[in-house]
């Protein structure tokens, strides 16, 4: 397997201000997202998707950015969305909403693994908020900051060069 | 693809996985408070307590309903199996629709409610849920929680009267939580299918007790501690008896019993 080639990494110096506020808002704008996105998780993971197709073609150092927030939301929101499946399930458990009192039994009798599962997707949400902030701040001063997994993983779609791209130069300036 | 791409796909899928089953594992509430008190310190105090039942209630003794009850509780604790406690059953003459376990076994059966039953097999019904109170150490959790570790064991120390009293107060008056009515109500179920003695019973002492009293009554806490007998009414019909069910009466004249009363 041939190795993949990156196009070389931009420094601070590169990157236009118009760059650093367009990788910040990849992160910022999922805070507005997540309001909105609430009771159905899926229009946070929407609106980052629209971000990065707005934003992808600026510049590298932004797409960078806008994936990284893009990777890392979309396991956020699936944990997300079997959350609230899971709870509604539970909810409906009979295929109607339950009285009061079933209501709550529906809760106490709920299995251990329901209530870890609540507890992992916090953590995963508060470090998702966290890494984000820490994301846009970074992005702002113009540098990079690599998520575990999804910051490589970013990288590889953000800086590797296509093949198209490397096509062998046929003209060449003048020697 | 990237190096060590993979290595760290694996680790966010097994942190996340790892921490699933950490957060299932742990226990946010300590809520076996009845563990930290043995079985043979429960016997204790069951015996204090039961002495003081004795002394508020009058005890019903008569060789025809003692006989009945043996009939029983042999019965039952062949279906249960080996048990730490040495169960002991009181009738007591009060005319209250009640039964209710102390700790250590001790089970006390109020005169009222062998009078509205038609059968051995609703009483026995109410005795396996019950026991299925004691066997799950429902009675020592509701003590500890309501009086608090310290005072439950300083009884043994002390025996003072007065809180002996207390004790046996809280044993009778308060209530179990749901879940541990759900527990004992299938514990009954089990037993008196293992007893051979049909799990419908339980239904049939439920209704009964309800037309009695109506939806609720405070003196049925061991059956109505939630007014909810409608939905245990239900739960109990749809327990799935094996095939191979056979149900054999309970040799008791129980006409005589009521007699005796």
């Amino acid at each position: 397997m041939n190795e993949t080639q990156y196009h070389p990494i931009d420094q601070i110096e590169d990157i236009s201000t118009r760059q650093r506020e367009d990788a910040m808002g990849a992160y910022l704008m999922m805070f507005a997202a997540l309001a909105a996105g609430l009771p159905l998780p899926i229009i946070n993971l929407i609106a980052a998707i629209i971000y990065y197709i707005v934003n992808k073609n600026k510049s590298r150092f932004v797409k960078f950015h806008s994936l990284q927030s893009l990777y890392s939301q979309l396991p956020t929101t699936l944990l997300n969305a079997g959350l609230v499946f899971w709870t509604f399930r539970i909810l409906f458990k009979d295929g109607s909403f339950q009285n009061g009192e079933e209501f709550l039994e529906g809760f106490a009798t709920v299995s251990e693994v329901y209530w870890g599962y609540v507890w992992v997707v916090a953590v995963a949400n508060l470090l998702y908020v966290i890494f984000s902030i820490i994301g846009a701040v970074k992005a702002r001063k113009g540098r990079f900051y690599y998520f575990l997994f999804f910051g490589k993983l970013a990288y590889h779609y953000a800086y590797r060069i296509k093949d198209e791209e490397s096509k062998p130069i046929e003209n060449k300036p003048p020697v | 693809m990237i190096k060590g791409l993979y290595k760290e796909f694996f680790i966010v899928i097994g942190v996340f996985l790892l921490g699933w089953i950490a957060f299932t594992l742990f226990k946010w509430v300590p809520d076996s408070p009845e563990l930290s008190v043995p079985v043979e310190t429960e016997q204790e105090i069951g015996e204090l307590l039961a002495g003081q039942v004795l002394s508020q209630y009058k005890e019903i003794e008569n060789d025809t309903i003692a006989e009945a009850i043996s009939v029983m509780k042999t019965r039952l604790l062949d279906a249960i199996g080996p048990t730490n406690y040495d169960y002991k059953l009181y009738v007591l003459d009060e005319p209250q629709v009640n039964a209710f376990a102390t700790l250590g076994g001790h089970i006390f059966i109020f005169s009222g409610i062998i009078e509205i039953t038609e059968s051995p097999e609703e009483l026995a019904a109410v005795l396996a849920h019950e026991m299925g109170h004691v066997e799950e150490r429902h009675v020592v959790n509701k003590l500890v929680k309501e009086m608090g570790l310290n005072v439950v064991f300083s009884i043994l120390t002390g025996s003072d009267p007065v809180l002996v009293g207390e004790l046996a107060r809280a044993t009778i008056s308060s209530s179990f939580d749901r879940s541990q009515e759900s527990s004992a109500d299938l514990f009954a179920l089990k037993t008196l299918e293992k007893a051979e003695i049909s799990p419908r019973y339980v239904s049939t002492a439920f209704r009964r007790l309800k037309e009695e009293h109506g939806d609720y009554n405070e003196n049925l806490e061991f059956l109505m501690s939630h007014p909810n007998i409608n939905k245990r009414i239900k739960e109990s019909l749809e327990y799935e008896l094996s095939e191979d069910f056979e149900s054999q009466p309970l040799e008791v004249d129980w006409e005589a019993v009521k007699r005796n009363l």
